[in-house]
């Protein structure tokens, strides 16, 4: 078993000169690496490398291709609200620009039960909406709605959350994208099922909620792989579920995780088990 | 980003399924009537390509032998250079055949490390699923990189940079590449054989879409399919150049793939210094026409040779393989007349 402090040093180690964090240690930064190390490690590091973070038209950069990823905006919203922080463009123009961007519509399709004409949320400019990104966007407009100086727009909320319940796996649960193609059933996974349940912690009540709640319970314990795990626990914990048995196995999966040196999912691993905030940045 | 000089191919939902292959077809059609979107110069057509198919009944040979003989059969020198192995890994599901099985990957492993390669890296970047430490784990390729002291890159998460792309059948120009890749000093190309719904086959050309980074271009690398699946195979590996390809037919998928359909038994690994010449193979073995596939069609003017008369086939002949996967509707009339 892994002592969480190592955990810490590690992601400490992989910290870059720009304050930033990249997917493995050595890399360039990027975004979703340092949300989640400054999710794990809590704010008290200087400098504050969200705060100052490069974007343009309000919408973050990824650091070596100059693009914006949507889904990683997100996540960034998430992780200022979570560690009170305020980006220098402005944390209002952030969320401004978040909800300005929708995914690619495409017209009725023949080969899939979906409905296209929802513009929820693409990962990258110009294509198609997605369950990832949409899930981390409705996430952090629902905690920004909650803020008295944010301007949220209730119909991308609502416009979202039909994309998810409409791509919602015959059993519960989410694929990536489509939940059918070509006549065929498709797979839910654990973690887009994690994600999406996280941004409907609040629509418990939906029967699709539901069995994506029991498809997580069941099958989450069979993962090995941190960020799986790290995620099914936080969900499952939102949804006030025994998260015990997850703990362990996310445990005794800690090892892999820091041999192949993934900083996302270390600082994913040690937000989810070291409760420092008890999960309040991915709360509703 | 630039904008699009063909419609939007989106996979799989916007088009039926005849009317979304007959669409892939149009940009490379239009290529052949005007001037080809590369210069002639960066290219030449090998005069003869060489393509080993190697007997492995099962997963229970030494790869390691066996890929070994292939490399010193082929010619193929690594001595002191940085290898770079892409397999592809895709999704996993017990009992299925939709990843490079890892025994393979572990005997390129060992037979690079025994002809001396400087540095040996797995590398992949999945376009479905984005969690490799999952990929690696379950399909216990993860066991088998510690034994070698082997490291994975994840090239969806890998430091890229723009390069202008070698030829550009899809209007991008350039693409962010992964560095480890633009790096690598051998790229060695090591997919499973799989019959696929939208590019009719994917083996040692397709597979390169793995190297196109996630995190810039979202997933499944949606961006490719929008500029044409058979475009962004031909501009990928024009700009790459694999060195090698060494193709999983072993159990190899028919049917629905590249993660629906179902595992059938091939019976080989096919390696070839030409990865289109492989790839031509591959597709005459499973019962296809490479002539009529697009993207193998276009290949076969300026990357690599698909014409028999052009291919030496050594090892085993190609009968011995020969068989006809069921494909969907669409590639149905893309079939070989044998």
């Amino acid at each position: 078993m892994v002592d969480l402090a190592l955990l810490g040093e590690f992601l400490l180690r992989a910290r870059n000169a720009d304050g930033g964090w990249g997917y493995q240690p050595g890399k360039a930064s990027r975004l979703e690496p340092t949300c989640w190390t400054s999710l794990a490690l809590g704010n008290t590091l200087e400098p504050r490398v969200l705060e100052q973070w490069p974007c343009a038209g309000g919408l973050l950069l990824e650091r070596d291709s100059g693009t914006p990823n949507y889904a990683f905006h997100a996540q960034a919203l998430i992780a200022l609200r979570a560690l009170n922080l305020e980006h220098t463009a402005g944390n209002r123009t952030l969320l401004g620009a978040l909800q300005r961007v929708k995914g690619t519509p495409l017209p009725p399709s023949t080969i899939n039960r979906q409905d296209n004409s929802l513009q929820a949320w693409s990962w990258i400019d110009g294509t198609f909406s997605w369950v990832e990104p949409t899930a981390w966007s409705l996430l952090a407009l629902k905690q920004w709605a909650a803020s008295r100086d944010a301007v949220t727009e209730r119909t991308r909320i609502v416009v979202a959350e039909q994309m998810l319940i409409d791509r919602c796996c015959a059993k519960g649960g989410w694929n990536y994208g489509n939940a059918n193609m070509l006549g065929q059933e498709l797979k839910p996974f654990v973690p887009t099922t994690a994600i999406a349940l996280l941004s409907l912690q609040d629509r418990e009540s939906l029967p699709e909620v539901g069995r994506s709640v029991a498809f997580l319970e069941r099958e989450a314990t069979s993962e090995r792989s941190g960020t799986a795990l790290a995620l099914a626990l936080m969900a499952l914990r939102a949804y006030g579920r025994s998260t015990d048995a997850l703990r362990q196995i996310l445990l005794a999966q800690l090892p892999t995780t820091l041999n192949l040196g993934k900083v996302t999912s270390v600082a994913m691993s040690l937000y989810a088990l070291g409760e420092r905030d008890r999960h309040a940045a991915v709360a509703l | 980003m630039p904008r699009l000089p063909f419609r939007y191919h989106a996979p799989g939902v916007r088009l039926s399924r005849r009317d979304f292959v007959a669409a892939l077809a149009l940009p490379v059609v239009a290529a052949g009537c005007n001037r080809r979107p590369y210069r002639g110069r960066d290219f030449s057509l090998p005069r003869r390509s060489v393509v080993e198919l190697l007997p492995a009944s099962s997963y229970d040979v030494d790869f390691g032998d066996l890929i070994g003989r292939g490399l010193r059969d082929l010619g193929v020198t690594v001595a002191g250079r940085r290898v770079l192995l892409k397999p592809n890994m895709v999704e996993y599901e017990p009992g299925t055949a939709i990843n490079t099985n890892p025994l393979v990957i572990a005997g390129a492993i060992a037979a690079f490390q025994r002809a001396g390669a400087a540095e040996i890296v797995v590398a992949e970047g999945p376009g479905h699923r984005r969690d490799t430490e999952y990929l690696l784990t379950r399909t216990g390729l993860y066991d088998h990189l510690c034994d070698h002291r082997v490291r994975f890159v994840d090239l969806n998460e890998d430091d890229v940079e723009y390069v202008p792309l070698k030829s550009n059948f899809t209007g991008l120009g350039q693409l962010a590449l992964p560095v480890t890749v633009l790096r690598s000093d051998f790229v060695v190309s090591m997919p499973k054989l799989k019959t696929h719904h939208w590019a009719g086959m994917t083996a040692a050309m397709k597979n390169f879409f793995g190297t196109v980074p996630g995190a810039v271009y979202g997933w499944p690398k949606n961006v490719l399919h929008m500029h044409g699946i058979e475009n962004s195979i031909l501009d990928l590996n024009a700009t790459i150049r694999p060195q090698l390809a060494i193709v999983d037919a072993v159990t190899a998928m028919e049917g629905d793939g590249p993660i629906m359909g179902r595992p059938r038994h091939a019976g080989f690994i096919a390696m070839s210094q030409d990865v289109v010449a492989a790839d031509a193979t591959c597709c005459r073995v499973i019962g296809l026409d490479p002539e009529r596939l697009p993207y193998l069609a276009e290949a076969g003017r300026f990357l690599g040779n698909i014409d028999p008369a052009r291919i030496e086939q050594r090892g085993e002949r190609l009968d011995r393989y020969a068989a006809e996967f069921d494909v969907v509707d669409a590639f149905k009339p893309y079939r070989l007349t044998r």
